[in-house]
């Protein structure tokens, strides 16, 4: 009876982290919505909605002027006559956020390196908050095959203490890998 | 585990230095590698625990077994993990307490309040001359609303100069470009963002801007206007900070986002620093413990050898040889220990072949003296017996068969006879007379079995010992035997010189009673027959005799052949049937079978009879009786009477010629038949006392030999 109060009151504790581990994710995350892919021209351009939430910690290593940069990575791929995946197009770019302490200003850098300047966080990623028409590569129009799209915080801009200290899960912003069918988008 | 111990260090090596490269902000290695190399240090270092673990469990292992060196090797690795734990956990210790110290120390507030400072004052420095971009826009504002609107370019142009304006742009509220000046030739001035126009619609809306590693300054002010209410012009007024401004506003805000970063990752920089400087402790302790195994092996390993070849060496293997592999002075012992051991080895077998030839000449020495004829008794100065052989216990007739370590007294001879010689000896060796070799004969004065023993001692000097070397032989036989052959040239002398003359003798008184029986008187005849008579008789008698002597002194020669012993005795017994003897003769059978001189065995045993019939005369109940006993190799005849026996006196000398107890006899009688005897290898003996009878017995070999 002592050993399954035990056992019970163990099972209570991993409960609780699982817990704890999921809200901190559930906090900690970048959420991806409303995508839509255009093909004009000969390219496929790509525009999305995107939701960047960051916890106290985060949001106060970019205010004593840490860089966050994003990296985002999106993918279109079609299954081949043999059944693989066979990657068509694949593009990456950055966006920036920063605190620029001189101006006391929050500056968001685009995929197109055009600078924008925020007086708070909130503002700063609601500039983000929307992707229009991005670029992502020269293609044939596909009729069917996959998107997949993905955001996330580079932690190799971040310094390296921050990066190798593999306690902290502060870092850890990204969303998981959206897929979308292709022929459903269009 | 060399190799092992080896390549674990340079895998250590790898992983501290790759692990301390990553530390740096070198793009060699990322936070994943790092990761992984943490990993690979903590998988490593476990590793070493285990290899260390089974070290520890093995030498523990090899220490309950007693295994030679163990004790050894164990001491040793405590020595030297003790000597690397310590000062490595201090230096450890002392790393990460300087090390936290020391990124503490980068952050004192002297340093961040001069920093705040200088971004402080960049800060203000900015505000100041936003407000007198400020100030000038709206003057600029005032002069071209209160101007006519065809003059607005000229006066735009005078005022932009006036106030050292780079650029200003007067827009409408559609953004539509209405007028420009700039002091350099701008083909299309940048177009303000929408809600920084509808911001300016409102009053003054300023703002800075970095731009390509310069600050620039906007200022948007609405141009008042006479005939609306509402103004419907904007100017926008763009001025850069001062480069040299600009330079130093960046640089600190370079370097107070620098600081920041800094103070802020500043927990994660202890506890990487510290994580790292822990493994590198591990990593060094658990290294220098595992080498420390092979070390202290090494080391104790020709000890150990030493010591295991000790114990071969003393349960007695010699030929044990350590291997010589190192020239420091733990060789140079393996060496010398080697030919120490090899030198032993060679005198151990000298020595067991000295030992082995000792024992084979002692077996010898112990052979000789066992069938040695001789008895041989080791005396040491005390009159100890040190040594003897079976034949001097034999002779002296000892009381125990090992005398050894016994004095040689009179108590060790069972035999009262042998005292006085035992005293003779001691009396001669306690009297320090014996030098040399000396030879003394003792007869023991045995009445009835006469015994000649001769004594030879030999004195044996060593050092400051001496030891007397008794050497014992019964020379009774030889004695006896050196009589007979001296007794049997007397007889053959005495038989040549006497006989020949004898026959003449009788002849010639024979001739003379002849010649004179017819011319004597009767007288006188009578008196001639007597003395020829006599003359004739005592020829006879002398005849006899020398028959006698020439039969002792006769040399062996027998005929050996069968016959039937039985029928001998009784062909004989029949020729003493007319006496009044009352003979008996008794066998196991009629048949007795031996090979012998038959002449020579009859001449015995009508010897015998008639030496007891002599010994019988005088007896009133005359009695012989014989007996005959077959064993299976020897055949024994028993010739008993109860005459007047033989006296004590004469029984030691009874086979001597010339001893006789009849007063006609020459005494030759028993030398004969105990020549006779021992001629077939027999014995006879004689047992007698005086009125009480005689028993001879005599033995003889059924072969004949």
């Amino acid at each position: 009876m002592h050993y399954l109060k035990k056992i019970r009151n163990k099972l209570v504790l991993i409960w609780v982290i699982l817990f704890s581990i999921n809200a901190y994710s559930m906090e900690q995350k970048i959420e991806t919505s409303d995508i839509k892919l255009d093909f004009k021209g000969g390219h496929y351009f790509i525009s999305y909605s995107q939701s960047i939430s960051l916890l106290s910690e985060a949001r106060e290593a970019l205010s004593k002027g840490i860089p966050f940069h994003f990296l985002v990575t999106a993918k279109i791929s079609k299954k081949n006559k043999y059944g693989f995946k066979s990657i068509i197009l694949s593009k990456i770019f950055y966006f920036e956020l920063k605190y620029k302490s001189l101006l006391r200003k929050y500056m968001v850098s685009d995929m197109n390196d055009q600078k924008s300047y925020f007086s708070n966080i909130d503002d700063a990623l609601k500039k983000l908050s929307y992707i229009e028409k991005w670029d992502i590569g020269p293609s044939i129009e596909l009729k069917e095959g996959t998107l997949e799209l993905k955001t996330k915080l580079d932690k190799r801009y971040l310094p390296k203490a921050l990066q190798i200290n593999f306690n902290d899960k502060s870092w850890d912003v990204e969303s998981k890998i959206k897929k979308y069918e292709i022929g459903k988008l269009n | 585990m060399r190799y092992v111990i080896t390549t674990v260090a340079l895998i250590g090596i790898a992983l501290l230095i790759l692990l301390a490269k990553s530390l740096s902000n070198s793009d060699l290695i990322s936070s994943d590698t790092f990761r992984l190399l943490l990993m690979f240090n903590i998988v490593f270092i476990c590793a070493l625990i285990v290899l260390i673990t089974i070290q520890i469990a093995r030498l523990l292992q090899n220490v309950k077994k007693e295994i030679v060196g163990s004790r050894l090797t164990m001491r040793l690795v405590v020595s030297f993990a003790t000597i690397v734990i310590i000062p490595v956990t201090i230096v450890y210790l002392v790393s990460v307490s300087f090390l936290t110290k020391s990124i503490e120390s980068w952050f004192n507030v002297q340093v961040e309040s001069a920093l705040y400072g200088g971004l402080s004052l960049g800060q203000k420095t900015l505000d100041i001359l936003l407000k007198d971009v400020e100030l000038k826009s709206k003057s600029m504002a005032y002069s071209i609303g209160a101007a006519e609107e065809s003059s607005t370019t000229e006066i735009l142009n005078d005022l932009r100069e006036k106030f050292s304006i780079q650029e200003a742009v007067i827009f409408d509220n559609n953004s539509k470009i209405l007028s420009v000046s700039g002091d350099y030739l701008t083909p299309l001035p940048a177009l303000p963002k929408q809600q920084d126009l509808m911001r300016a619609s409102e009053g003054f809306f300023g703002k800075i801007e970095e731009v390509d590693g310069r600050i620039f300054m906007k200022a948007y002010v609405p141009i008042p206007s006479n005939k609306l209410l509402k103004a419907d012009r904007i100017i926008q007024i763009t001025q850069p900070i001062p480069e040299s401004i600009s330079d130093i506003a960046l640089s600190v805000e370079s370097v107070y986002e620098e600081y920041q970063t800094l103070a802020y990752s500043r927990s994660s920089l202890k506890i990487i620093y510290t994580i790292t400087l822990t493994l590198v402790l591990l990593l060094a302790i658990l290294s220098a413990v595992a080498a420390s195994f092979f070390i202290s092996r090494r080391i104790s390993k020709p000890i150990s050898l030493l010591a295991d070849a000790t114990r071969q060496i003393a349960k007695g293997k010699y030929n044990k040889k350590i291997p010589e592999n190192s020239r420091d002075e733990l060789g140079l012992l393996v060496k010398s220990f080697n030919s120490m051991t090899m030198k032993l080895n060679d005198a151990t077998k000298s020595s067991k072949k000295s030992r082995e030839r000792l024992e084979i000449a002692r077996a010898f020495l112990d052979t000789i003296l066992t069938h040695l004829s001789s008895g041989v008794i080791v005396i040491d100065k005390d009159g100890m017996i040190k040594l003897h052989n079976i034949t001097a216990s034999k002779i002296i007739e000892f009381k125990k068969i090992d005398m050894t370590n016994i004095k040689f007294t009179n108590d060790i001879s069972r035999n009262e006879i042998y005292k006085p010689m035992i005293q003779k000896i001691n009396a001669l060796i306690s009297a320090t007379k014996i030098v040399k070799e000396q030879s003394v004969e003792f007869n023991t004065n045995n009445k009835s079995n006469e015994e000649i023993i001769r004594v030879q001692i030999t004195p044996l000097r060593s050092e400051k010992n001496i030891s007397y070397i008794l050497v014992i032989d019964d020379i009774t036989e030889l004695t006896k035997g050196q009589r007979n052959q001296a007794w049997s040239e007397i007889a053959r002398r005495l038989a040549h010189e006497i006989k020949n003359p004898l026959t003449p003798i009788q002849l010639s008184a024979e001739r003379i009673e002849h010649k004179l029986k017819d011319k004597l008187s009767s007288e006188d005849l009578i008196m001639l027959k007597k003395s020829t008579a006599t003359i004739v008789n005592q020829v006879q008698a002398l005849k006899t005799m020398v028959n006698e002597f020439s039969e002792y002194s006769r040399p062996p020669e027998r005929k050996i052949k069968a016959f039937n012993l039985f029928e001998l005795f009784e062909n004989i017994v029949e020729l003493y049937q007319a006496t009044k003897i009352k003979i008996t003769l008794n066998a196991p059978n009629k048949l007795i079978s031996i090979k012998a001189d038959e002449n020579k065995i009859r001449q015995v045993i009508i010897n015998l009879i008639e030496n007891a019939k002599d010994g019988l005369a005088k007896e009133k109940n005359p009695k012989l009786t014989i007996k005959i006993i077959d064993d299976k190799k020897w055949i024994t005849f028993l010739i008993q009477d109860n005459g007047m026996g033989i006296s004590e006196e004469l029984m030691g000398r009874i086979f001597e010629p010339y001893v006789t107890s009849k007063k006609n006899g020459t005494g030759l009688g028993l030398a004969i038949v105990n020549k006779i005897i021992e001629e077939h290898s027999g014995v006879i003996k004689i047992k007698g006392n005086k009125d009480k009878g005689t028993i001879v017995s005599v033995g003889l070999p059924k072969s004949g030999l």
